[in-house]
């Protein structure tokens, strides 16, 4: 496995709300795991504790994640430090915001691989160039000395991407990548990230709120609600055959532009808990219509089914 | 760029234009300048000439261009105190007044900027709050209050430094200490706020998960952002300092422009005050240009823009 | 049941904005809208579609007087905005309303939600005190709030909570006439189409005809009848939905739908992905506006703009419409 998640749980610093609640995740090398759910869920929470990087008001309250074997939490910052932006990379929604406005398109390349890489001077600019024209930037000798907020929306996020590619990583954390995104750049941008993974064989864990997205790029996906996952499985199982009540109902609610699937989104009642008052047991069971009385009672552990599909549900849905 | 840089040239130069103007109008509203330039017993003939040699004879819009036309070839007049040309009589004072502000600009960055950075990064502990506390204080004393306890503990009590005059540079510390320390405070705190917001800021977050050490983001990714209102903000300190300078150089008896207009006020010395303002006008309009161009310069957003300001 | 005369109606609308040029630098001009015709019959549900910067909310906020056109006019219920006296745009507010995407920025966080919802009634003296407040508790009924909302403030209500607060203010009024700017936008899809269902059940009570912008196309499906889709100002095809989704036969029109991502992960790779993205320079000069992305542009569409041409009930506006595009072909293939 590249990357382990065991247990791991969030909380926060003042309340101890918790953000995370056993969250269990394995990531086997040059695979794409998909991470579903509303917001709020903590599909983003999830990538922040795996890259080290969550904010100051939220702590770390049990659980590991190993990456290649190894224990981060037994590694010393600098180390850390090397595997972020080395081995695993990142690319974020609203990927404007997420560069540096005063730095030029090619120091911000020019810097990640002289830190991971260490490439400098001619050697640095050749490769961040190619980077460019990799991920499809035209023009992009000219384009290095050009400024974030000279690109747009989409070309931002492919310079993203053409940065996280700089260090040859194992893995690239995608968190909602393309929902800031007008939906024709939204197609380019995931023909992008398919491409970069198919030469360069990296795992891929791609957030996105949106099912669509996940049936487009991921082999496995996993369905997160009120900080725990309730369910993962093959992405073609987890749509033919939802098992757990909430993914099947949030595959329900999706509209299509199919014309010959005619029905009209099915809500789910009520709305998504708030995570300081979360119902007890499953947190789904006051919207759930599979509901049984120990469903609020306790909590169901994510049970294996078959073909590697698990829910963590008392009254799944039949497979048939 | 250059058409950023002509487009705030042009600015600044309708800026002095403009105080040029309005030094005039006030002049030519608060008497009679004859009257004034000149000694009260001053007679009716040299009373008719100096009208003759200002044209105040003539109609106002030929006065206006007369004047206009002196100042433009660097014709001020005599200061009526000492009967020097005005030009030696404030000219000499401006490297005085340059040494103080300039030493005393240096000396609040010094201090404030790198305060201020290391309360943001050690944001709501007791050194934050301490160093803010201390802010606060600086930030509330008037200088000349400060420059008198300065001189009040250096001088009168330990007799470390002088307290008045300008001889060596001994007599420039008391008050560069007071402009860098009360600059220093308001500095610190901008700097801190600054810092903080950018550090919130998601390319922050986004260099973190690139591996780049703290200190990288610190110098190389938040303080470039927060140098943009940082530099802003130090533009209103300069023209602080020159306000100021009224009343440091005085407390400190120090011979530069500020105790210059306080004695040419005092005096009456007409043509000296109205020469002064030309000059602390040309300053602050050199500030703002500055501060324009380094805001440009550090902000690739204003610099880039096909219109330079928006 | 469908009025020969529409309620709303604009021919030949352009709105054009100028940056204004500085001392040094041209004025530049924004064609953000322009050569718009559109009718909306009574009880009406037209969906405008595309992607940023398309025009289609400040098209919007035309139509409601919300801004004023450089060029064209707007009929409501065959009285032109530009003839209105301020009596005439009294009744006209009274009679339309705008809901927008952010539902927390359309709240006044220091009033009740009950005040919020009434505040329209009495603005307009439809009612006032206590009949007041009884028509806002029912409107917050309908669309399934408790009453219980009444004395609580924005911040403690979810999202979709506000939404359908946002939507009770714009209906309290029993406008003949909605525009939806990005509604159900921000909502996450379970309450996405909880709102949904809302917007259609208040459509069906009242009668309603409405506007629903939006860049989503799956969800417009469920909310419209007729779609018009928008490309850098222009609207580039219309008609009734289903029929534009089985069959578009814009380029535009068929890339979007295209690059929709499918609920089926077998159905992996979109055949038709357009290359670039929309500048608003490519809207300038006599050609047509997407012909630099155009996979099916010829020498003709460079030289010469495309009219909005009707065929039946659908209009397009494409030299090569209705001609299927080679990519086009192979997902059709792919389908069947």
């Amino acid at each position: 496995m590249l990357l382990q998640v065991s247990d791991l749980a969030i909380r926060s610093r003042s309340g101890g709300v918790r953000i995370l609640d056993g969250v269990d995740l394995q990531l086997g090398a040059g695979e794409v795991l998909g991470l579903v759910g509303e917001s709020g869920c903590g599909k983003s929470m999830t990538c922040y504790a795996i890259a080290d990087l969550l904010p100051a008001g939220l702590v770390r309250a049990g659980g590991s994640v190993r990456f290649d074997g190894v224990d981060m939490g037994s590694l010393d910052e600098p180390a850390r430090r090397r595997l972020r932006g080395g081995r695993i990379a990142m690319i974020f929604q609203d990927p404007t915001s997420h560069l540096n406005p005063v730095h030029r398109v090619g120091t911000y390349l020019e810097g990640a691989l002289k830190r991971h890489r260490g490439l400098s001077g001619t050697d640095a600019r050749m490769e961040a160039i190619r980077l460019l024209e990799r991920v499809g930037i035209s023009d992009a000798k000219r384009r290095m000395n050009a400024y974030p907020h000279e690109f747009s929306g989409g070309m931002n996020q492919r310079l993203m991407i053409a940065h996280a590619l700089a260090c040859e990583p194992d893995l690239l954390i995608a968190d909602e990548p393309t929902t800031a995104l007008d939906v024709t750049t939204q197609a380019q941008i995931l023909d992008l990230i398919e491409t970069v993974r198919a030469e360069t064989g990296m795992a891929i864990l791609i957030v996105s709120h949106d099912l669509g997205v996940i049936a487009r790029l991921a082999d496995r996906a996993a369905v997160m609600h009120c900080g725990r996952i309730v369910e993962t499985a093959p992405v073609e199982a987890l749509f033919d055959r939802p098992a757990h009540p909430y993914t099947s109902a949030l595959i329900g609610c999706m509209p299509t532009v199919d014309p010959d699937d005619c029905d009209p989104p099915r809500p789910i009642r009520g709305s998504v808990p708030s995570l300081a008052d979360l119902p007890g047991g499953c947190h789904f069971h006051p919207r759930c219509d599979r509901r049984m009385p120990a469903c609020g009672l306790a909590r169901p552990p994510l049970a294996a089914l078959a073909d590697g599909q698990s829910s963590a549900c008392f009254n799944p849905v039949p497979t048939w | 760029m250059s058409r950023f840089l002509a487009n705030r040239l042009l600015r600044a130069l309708i800026t002095l234009f403009l105080t040029v103007t309005f030094v005039f109008i006030v002049l030519r509203f608060s008497g009679d300048p004859a009257e004034q330039m000149l000694s009260p017993d001053a007679t009716p003939e040299a009373m008719q000439a100096f009208r003759e040699r200002w044209g105040l004879d003539r109609s106002i819009l030929e006065q206006y261009l007369f004047y206009v036309r002196n100042i433009a070839s660097g014709e001020f007049g005599f200061s009526y105190a000492n009967g020097r040309p005005v030009i030696d009589v404030v000219t000499e004072r401006i490297p005085k007044t340059l040494i103080l502000t300039g030493a005393g600009l240096v000396t609040l960055i010094l201090i404030g900027v790198p305060a201020g950075i290391a309360a943001a990064l050690r944001r709501n502990t007791a050194a934050d709050r301490i160093t803010m506390s201390l802010a606060v204080g600086g930030y509330s004393i008037p200088s000349f209050l400060l420059g008198l306890a300065l001189i009040y503990v250096f001088a009168v009590e330990l007799r470390w430094l002088p307290s008045s005059g300008s001889g060596d540079w001994r007599h420039a510390v008391l008050p560069i200490a007071t402009y860098g320390l009360a600059g220093a405070a308001g500095i610190a705190r901008f700097t801190r706020s600054a810092m903080i917001e950018v550090l919130d800021q998601p390319y922050i977050r986004a260099a973190k998960a690139a591996g780049i050490a703290p200190i990288e983001i610190v110098f190389r990714h938040a303080l470039p952002n927060a140098s943009i209102p940082i530099v802003t903000m130090l533009g209103f300190n300069v023209a602080g300092l020159l306000g100021g300078a009224v009343l440091v150089e005085t407390v400190f008896a120090w011979p530069g422009l500020g105790s210059g207009f306080v004695r040419a006020v005092s005096q009456g010395d007409l043509a000296v005050v109205q020469f002064m303002v030309l000059i602390f006008t040309a300053f602050m309009v050199s500030v703002n240009f500055t501060v324009d161009v380094l805001y440009a310069v550090l902000n690739p957003r204003i610099r880039l823009s096909d219109h330079g300001a928006h | 049941m469908v009025s020969a005369v529409p309620i709303l109606e604009a021919r030949g609308l352009g709105r054009i904005f100028t940056r204004r040029g500085g001392l040094f630098a041209p004025r530049s001009v924004l064609r953000a809208v322009e050569g718009i015709d559109l009718e909306l019959p009574v009880g009406g549900r037209l969906a405008i579609v595309g992607e940023s910067g398309c025009g289609k909310s400040t098209l919007g906020r035309l139509l409601l007087g919300l801004a004023a056109p450089s060029a064209g006019t707007i009929l409501f219920e065959s009285m032109e905005h530009g003839h209105r006296s301020p009596a005439d745009w009294k009744r006209f507010r009274r009679e339309s309303a705008l809901v927008q995407q952010n539902p927390l920025a359309a709240l006044d966080p220091q009033m009740t939600i009950g005040a919020q919802v009434a505040e329209p009634l009495t603005v307009h003296g439809r009612a006032r005190g206590a009949a007041a407040r009884e028509m806002a508790e029912r409107g917050l009924v309908e669309v399934g709030l408790g009453p219980e909302m009444m004395a609580r403030f924005p911040h403690q209500l979810s999202g979709g909570q506000r939404q359908r607060v946002v939507i009770a203010r714009a209906l309290v009024m029993s406008p003949k006439l909605v525009v939806f700017d990005e509604a159900v936008s921000a909502l996450d899809v379970s309450v996405q189409a909880q709102v949904v269902g809302l917007i259609n059940a208040q459509q069906h009570r009242l009668g309603l005809s409405y506007l629903f912008i939006s860049h989503d196309l799956r969800i417009v499906r469920h909310v419209a009848d007729r779609i018009a889709v928008m490309y850098l100002g222009r609207i580039v095809e219309t008609g009734p939905i289903d029929a534009i989704y089985r069959a578009p036969t814009h380029p535009y029109t068929q890339a979007l739908l295209a690059a929709v991502p499918r609920l089926d992960p077998r159905a992996r790779r979109p055949a038709v992905t357009i290359r670039g993205e929309a500048t608003a320079s490519a809207a300038d000069g006599p050609g047509c506006a997407f012909r630099t992305r155009c996979a099916m542009a010829i020498a003709r569409c460079a030289s010469e703009r495309p009219e909005l041409l009707a065929l039946g009930d659908r209009a397009t506006a494409c030299h090569r419409a209705g001609e299927v595009s080679e990519p086009q072909r192979e997902r059709m293939e792919l389908v069947s």
